[in-house]
């Protein structure tokens, strides 16, 4: 098997004195979308804030590219629940915010990120303001953001949550087929969700959490093939399989 | 939810009531040191001599550019200020347990009691030049504008929703680009409100410190303030009429080309996407309608303003990311010790003289003084409370209320005191009389705003519920309104106390018709001391008491009916 983008080896976690991650290690493979999933407290968000290098383990190490990681992960970028848009900034500024933070002049700045809004089927509303954009749109803009920093790992923190059912599904196969997409570099994602048939469809592994500490249950291979639909008869066993491991 | 964490502005924040400490006590010291080191050389009077100015209303619109120039000085300090200390509290958890609650004190102490050592330290400072008298008056203004700034400073930097703060940082942005896309656009919102209030603030204390008009023949500040004062020491009413015209037309065109734009402006930083005051219509809008031109004007106004302030707060950010900071922080940190140092020799010095017979009327005249603040208190309540609760009732009536009543507040009724005082005298009346309705200006408008930003705050369901219950008159005040202003309510108190006891000190010893009229009162006591006798002891005396009296109230009254107000009727559970 080649070199995992990333590890945790035994990371836990705790704050003031109470552990919200229990031992735990997965790997993430080049190329692959891996899900983490569990009830609330199982600690799925501090993991994923751990691949960012946001949050230090506090026992046990994550590794990305190999090397122990001591800081921000420049590897990875996110896409948040609330989208975390500046909304004093249009959409392509806000989606140029990695480019503007290393210096890029602003006329190749607006150029990718003109670039990166079509790509993800927002050209046109380069201009527009977060509040003029829908729910859905406004997470494309996330998206295309976190694109922007070419990142080997692509972190989404529920991103469908916030999203009423319809928009949330579009969403979900715009995100797979970027991740298969030649045009961008991203391959590879880490999704947090609490959805169990969001996980089956969407994920090539799912790792399942129990909450209190937060600790792996299970890594669960879904190898159902692609493209998959939505409730189909092939993802049954999965998510049959996954719901029992979580309750 | 953490991400719409945007509640409506408040002049203070409930989250300043956290952290009682000790330092209150400290501060009060330093304080003390500080009034000493300001008057710590002989001569301490000040005759109130006043000095001629030119009353020829031609003369108007130069006098209020000098007003409107010495408020500007102020504000830019004040917004250099506000950010300064602001940004270190938000970024520093141990420093912030003492900026807080420095802050907390110096926006409750009565500042104007302290503007005529102000003027003997920034003379000397000038030797003796006019230059040091101008000094002394942006320096009063800037401390009536800072506080509330720096206060909405650190409360925007600390609401920045988590998730954008991440994400931000996830990009990789630091330094000026962090300062300009996040922290800088995420104080806009409150800081232009709080600026409407800061201005509204230092009108009231530039006109005053223009009508005071301290100088040795000299000695004056060419300005609206003392204009109008000097038309009505000379009896000229006509004029002092049109002087006050000027002031209300200054203030009345800021509101329709600098605020109001701006407000509207700022609304594109707050990050509730749809929701209460999201549509503020600039009252340049309401009035004049929509005339392709005015909203053209409009913009340009806006943007130029807007600008012009972005522009300086960038500078200051900058200041603030370097090395700067450092610089500046140190030079604070040996100037605060060497006044601690000389102060602490020069206080033991003044106390451990023998108390002057006058020290025993200190307790009288504060209770006296008291006694108008608790009526000027009532009057406030008697009216402020029914029309909050009035314009809690639906959300257009605040959109109806609010621009006059912003534009009301901005007049500083110190402009007045004259023709006050004159009508009270010529009608005979108890000076009584216009003590209590000068204080009554300075403690009004911090209750309505606050009151009013409850109102604002009154959830709609609840708001449905009052009507289908018809809950109407004294239930729906008891039982809907109360409950959910009381921590605003008792927030605006604070305020008005203290602006209650800053207008004090000009309420109680009032010059007209060339003598001094005086009630009893600490007011009067530090008058006396400050201008007619020049006793250094009595005045750091005077100062230490009222000090003393605020911070004893707040303590002992406000601080605890807040803390079991606020676990009582919270609304966001």
């Amino acid at each position: 098997m080649a070199e995992p983008l990333v590890s945790l080896i035994g990371a836990g976690r705790s704050f003031d004195g109470v552990e919200v991650v229990h031992d735990v290690t997965f790997d993430v493979f080049d190329g692959e979308m891996l899900a983490l999933i569990g009830p609330s407290g199982a600690g799925k968000s501090t993991l994923l804030r751990m691949i960012a290098g946001l949050i230090p383990p506090s026992s046990g190490e994550v590794r990305s590219g190999g090397r122990v990681l001591t800081g921000l992960n420049p590897d990875t970028a996110m896409v948040f629940q609330s989208f975390a848009l500046l909304p004093w900034l249009n959409a392509a500024d806000n989606v140029a915010l990695p480019l503007e933070a290393r210096g890029v002049p602003a006329a190749e700045r607006l150029r990718q990120a003109a670039h990166l809004l079509d790509l993800v089927g927002l050209g046109g509303h380069a201009r527009a303001y977060p509040r003029e954009l829908s729910g859905g749109m406004r997470q494309r803009v996330g998206l295309a953001r976190a694109l922007c920093q070419a990142p080997r790992v692509l972190l989404l923190d529920e991103p469908f949550s916030a999203l009423d059912v319809l928009t949330a599904h579009t969403l979900r196969d715009q995100v797979v087929d970027l991740l298969h997409e030649a045009a961008i570099p991203t391959r590879t994602a880490v999704m947090v969700t609490h959805s169990v048939e969001e996980a089956a469809y969407m994920a090539d592994r799912v790792v399942a959490l129990r909450a209190n500490p937060g600790r792996v249950v299970d890594v669960v291979t879904v190898d159902a093939p692609r493209p998959r639909r939505w409730g189909a008869p092939e993802l049954v066993p999965f998510v049959d399989r996954l719901y029992a491991l979580m309750t | 939810m953490s991400h719409h964490d945007w509640r409506p502005l408040r002049l203070w924040s409930p989250a300043r009531f956290r952290q009682p400490g000790p330092f209150d006590g400290v501060a009060l010291v330093v304080v003390a040191l500080v009034v000493v080191v300001l008057f710590i050389d002989e001569p301490h009077v000040l005759p109130r001599t006043s000095a001629t100015l030119d009353l020829a209303p031609v003369m108007l619109p130069l006098y209020a550019a000098y007003s409107g120039l010495r408020m500007l000085a102020a504000y830019v300090l004040s917004l250099g200020f506000a950010l300064s200390a602001g940004y270190w509290a938000s970024a520093s958890p141990r420093d912030r347990r003492l900026i807080l609650p420095a802050l907390d004190v110096l926006q409750a102490v009565p500042i104007l009691g302290f503007f005529p050592a102000a003027v003997f330290f920034f003379i000397r400072l000038a030797h003796g030049r006019a230059i040091g008298v101008e000094a002394a008056a942006v320096f009063l203004i800037f401390t009536s504008q800072a506080w509330n700034l720096a206060f909405s400073a650190y409360e925007s930097l600390t609401t920045i929703p988590k998730d954008l703060r991440t994400a931000v940082r996830l990009s990789g942005a630091d330094g000026s680009v962090l300062w300009r896309r996040l922290l800088l656009p995420a104080c806009v919102p409150r800081m232009v409100y709080n600026s409407m209030l800061s201005w509204a603030g230092g009108w009231y204390f530039l006109i005053a410190s223009e009508i005071i008009a301290i100088g040795q023949g000299t000695w004056i500040l060419p300005g609206l303030g003392s204009y109008i004062g000097q038309a009505i020491a000379r009896g000229r009413a006509p004029l002092a009429v049109a002087g006050l015209a000027m002031l209300v037309a200054v203030i009345v065109s800021m509101h329709l080309f600098v605020w109001s734009p701006l407000e509207a402006w700022a609304g594109r930083f707050r990050y509730e996407t749809s929701g209460a005051g999201e549509a503020a219509v600039p009252l340049v809008r309401v009035l004049a309608g929509k005339a392709p031109w005015v909203r053209r004007a409009l913009a340009a106004t806006g943007q130029a303003a807007a600008s012009g302030l972005g522009m300086a707060l960038v500078a200051v950010a900058h200041a603030l990311s370097g090395q700067w900071m450092r610089v500046v922080g140190w030079l604070a940190a040996a100037g605060a010790a060497s006044v601690l140092v000389y102060g602490a020799v020069a206080i033991v010095e003044v106390l451990l003289r023998p108390l002057p017979p006058e020290a025993l009327t200190i307790p009288t005249a504060l209770g006296f003084s008291f006694l108008r603040l608790l009526a000027a208190y009532a009057i406030s309540l008697a009216w402020t409370v029914p029309l909050a609760a009035w314009v809690s009732r639906s959300a257009r009536r605040v959109e109806l209320v609010m621009p006059p009543v912003q534009v009301l507040a901005s007049i500083p009724a110190t402009a007045f005191f004259p023709l006050l005082v004159a009508g009270v005298l010529r009608f005979g009346l108890d000076l009584n009389v216009s003590a209590i309705l000068l204080v009554l200006t300075g403690m009004q408008w911090y209750l309505l705003f606050n009151l009013v930003a409850a109102a604002q705050g009154l959830p709609e369901d609840l708001r449905e519920l009052a009507r289908m219950t018809e809950a109407r008159g004294l239930v729906y005040l008891r039982r809907f309104f109360l409950p959910a202003a009381l921590p605003s309510l008792i927030t605006g108190s604070i305020t008005a106390w203290g602006g209650g006891w800053n207008a004090l000190v000009l309420a109680e010893s009032v010059t007209a018709d060339g003598r001094t009229w005086s009630v009893d009162g600490i007011g009067t006591l530090l008058d006396e001391a400050t201008y007619v006798r020049g006793d250094l002891q009595m005045i750091v005396l005077v100062i230490v008491a009222m000090v003393g009296a605020v911070l004893l109230l707040n303590r002992a009254v406000w601080r605890p009916l807040y803390g079991r107000a606020s676990v009582r009727y919270r609304l966001d559970g």
